[in-house]
């Protein structure tokens, strides 16, 4: 049997031969074979033991500095996860949260954003994908309803009913549906904790109007994430900080606003980043005056918030 | 679970499909331990730069034939030959800056077009030429699998794509490896928001494991990965996936100020069609790939690297075998064969690659000292063909070949 017919037969390659070659000769030194046929039994013993082992998934060295990153992070986590919900803790966070009692309207902009491909391989301090920002935005309606005490939250099982009375419902709409058949009801405290979601579709593909509803409860310390939900191929933009955990924050001052109708304004405010459920980045500026981001940058869009309506006027 | 959908409810269900919005650890594992795409990606040639003196990228004359594809497009269309006299100056490794020709030679083509055509199209049929007549030219050709894939893979190029992760500049070094290092705190250079060490170690071990089970799981979809982690960008269409039984002996309890966290490690075997291909490959082997098919796929371990239990012998589909840890806020109990979860907590964190530890990396025989060819640089998806050429040679129009050469809508 050449040496290639060997591995070939092992079905294992010669680094792991020699891994397990190794494990094996600490066994072997272990049992008294008999001497004859002892070079036999040996390859019988390493084609079995290299072959049909189950090795252990390896996995880093819990005293590398890479292990011990994640492993803070995964506290930093739990902790953020394990803390009560609590008022707003800062003068930002109770600014917003004012505003935010005082809207029962506002309309959000959404420029989608499309990745191009870079030219294959080419570069090699890649940015792998080029980013394109749809000229057209969609546009989202945001209803609030201060006074409903989350009535269907509670009906729905989203909504403790001891929490109605800090609760809002925040309805959110494409704006280019006309039927507005598809919607987002959010439940939420008015320092944007979020208590449960429901999705309503309608999948009118086969010329039946047939109707999808989720009801999702919210882990409180989780931030609310665009990319767990959809309206068909809409983006509801849905990405929110959360106010008082581990997220980085910086105050800004004559931050202009990039995009939209209030393009150049400037404002004053709070900036966040935090990465949502699937890792990804998300970037969001509040100004202070404002009951609802800003503006939020994540991979998939650009959201900008349009001149509000305030509760109890017209 | 990811701690969202702590009660998920489906009141009113008509034909409530899977989406890729589920984040719920116990039932993704559960029910997608693995799985593959219900359309393969294609293996198939990248179609390089280099065309070994028979012409660059689609301009390529396959040994045997008389016209390239880009020649076939162009009697076809009657364009007076501008796609290949395009492709010629364009897409050929001689046209470009003297630094850049090595590497050229050495890896550049269509391999992004290649596998966003391969994951949106079924592959060609290797027997069932199309012979096709162009009403406008009175021209009628005969396109088989190769000028298919040729055409699919340029039309390509220039496609809208979803995708994870940041990709960066990874120069490698012990900021790799010490995300507390200078370089490894500094902000990367791709306007991530990222510092240099968390660039370059997106896609996290968690995106990882949501991407591949919501899209290969769930939606039965392929998936796109840069496989080199280094500077390179190799672009492969993922077939499908496997994650190894959990390990009950790694039962590990963590404990800091009161704090319990419980880290799992995952090992998870990666399937991709081959680009490293003949231009006129065929498969032979692998016809019937599935990764519910023993002799190709296993629950067996490998050592770290590449995997040696899961292949084909056509050299249709790669595999790579990559192990990390994820930490969770409960213990997970698993069936005794740790095929199944019984309870599991939420995750915690983004997670770690195993490879993210370098003294594992030294040890690695398939790694080497280059932090390169580990974890997926980026995940994406291609979600439609960009009409207006960018890269994509502009004489090779994707409307026309779908509708007068596949004749079928082109998304």
């Amino acid at each position: 049997m050449s040496k290639d017919e060997f591995f070939s037969e092992l079905h294992c390659q010669p680094y792991e031969f020699l891994v397990q070659l190794n494990q094996i000769n600490r066994e072997v030194k272990m049992i008294q074979f008999p001497k004859v046929n002892m070079i036999a039994m040996g390859l019988g013993l390493l084609t079995l033991a290299a072959c049909s082992s189950s090795p252990k998934i390896q996995s880093a060295a819990q005293d590398s500095p890479a292990y011990q990153a994640a492993l803070d992070g995964a506290f930093a986590d739990l902790e953020a996860h394990q803390r009560p919900r609590a008022p707003a803790a800062t003068s930002e966070e109770a600014t917003f949260s004012s505003q935010f009692q005082k809207t029962h309207s506002f309309q959000v902009l959404v420029y989608s954003k499309r990745g191009l491909l870079p030219e294959q391989r080419k570069t090699k301090n890649k940015g792998p994908l080029s980013i394109q920002l749809d000229k057209t935005p969609a546009v989202f309606q945001f209803r609030i309803d201060q006074q409903g005490k989350c009535a269907q939250g509670v009906k729905d099982g989203l909504v403790s009913p001891a929490d109605v009375d800090n609760c809002v419902q925040v309805e959110i709409k494409p704006q280019r549906d006309s039927e507005k058949r598809q919607y987002v009801r959010v439940f939420m405290d008015t320092n944007y904790t979020i208590y449960g979601i429901s999705y309503h579709d309608y999948d009118n593909k086969t010329g039946k109007v047939k109707r999808e509803r989720r009801k999702m409860k919210w882990d409180p310390s989780e931030p609310l994430s665009s990319e767990l939900l959809s309206l068909s191929q809409d983006i509801v933009p849905l990405d929110l900080p959360i106010h008082a955990t581990n997220h980085f924050q910086r105050k800004i001052g004559n931050l202009p606003i990039p995009l939209g109708p209030r393009a150049k304004q400037k404002c004053q405010g709070v900036q966040y980043q935090h990465r949502n459920t699937y890792g990804s980045f998300i970037q969001t500026t509040w100004c202070e005056s404002d009951p609802w981001p800003t503006y939020v940058d994540t991979n998939r869009y650009v959201a900008v918030l349009q001149a509000t309506g305030k509760a109890g006027g017209k | 679970m990811r701690s969202i959908l702590l009660i998920t409810l489906f009141s009113i269900s008509a034909q409530a499909q899977l989406t890729f919005n589920n984040t719920d650890f116990k039932y993704l594992f559960n029910q997608y331990r693995y799985s593959q795409a219900s359309s393969l990606p294609w293996p198939g040639t990248y179609w390089p730069f280099d065309g070994r003196g028979r012409g660059a990228g689609i301009n390529h004359r396959i040994q045997g034939e008389t016209l390239s594809p880009a020649q076939k497009y162009d009697q076809f269309f009657g364009t007076g030959g501008k796609a290949s006299a395009w492709e010629e100056a364009n897409h050929n490794c001689d046209k470009m800056d003297k630094d850049l020709q090595a590497s050229c030679r050495a890896w550049y083509g269509h391999c992004n077009g290649w596998t966003g055509a391969a994951i949106m199209n079924a592959e060609p049929n290797y027997k069932t030429p199309i012979t096709v007549t162009n009403p406008s030219t009175n021209v009628t050709m005969t396109f088989d699998y190769k000028d298919i894939k040729a055409l699919l893979s340029e039309a390509w190029l220039d496609a809208y794509v979803s995708f994870e992760g940041t990709g960066t500049a990874e120069t490698g070094g012990d900021w790799v490896f010490d995300p507390q290092s200078t370089i490894g705190r500094r902000p990367s250079t791709n306007n991530s928001g990222l510092t240099n060490y968390e660039a370059y170690w997106d896609v996290t071990p968690r995106a990882f494991f949501f991407a591949l089970t919501n899209y290969v799981g769930a939606l039965k979809e392929g998936i796109a990965i840069d496989r080199f982690t280094g500077s390179e960008i190799w672009n492969q269409p993922v077939i499908a996936y496997r994650f190894v039984p959990i390990q009950s002996s790694q039962n590990q309890v963590i404990e800091r100020n009161g704090m319990k966290v419980y880290p799992v490690t995952f090992g998870v075997k990666l399937y991709w069609a081959d680009d490293s291909v003949d231009y006129d490959y065929q498969r032979t082997s692998s016809l019937d790939w599935s990764v519910t098919e023993s002799r190709f796929s296993s629950d067996k371990i490998p050592s770290y690297g590449f995997s040696t239990f899961d292949f084909v012998s056509d050299g249709a589909f790669d595999s790579r075998y990559l192990t990390f840890t994820l930490f969770f806020d409960a213990p997970v109990v698993t069936s005794e064969d740790g095929t199944q979860i019984i309870s599991a907590g939420r995750i915690l964190g983004d997670g770690v690659w195993a490879h993210a530890d370098p003294k594992l990396r030294e040890s690695s025989f398939a790694l080497g000292a280059e932090a390169a060819q580990t974890h997926p640089d980026f995940l994406w998806r291609p979600d439609s063909i960009l009409d207006q050429a960018q890269y994509r040679n502009p004489y090779i129009k994707p409307s026309h070949l779908y509708r007068y050469i596949l004749q079928r809508p082109m998304n």
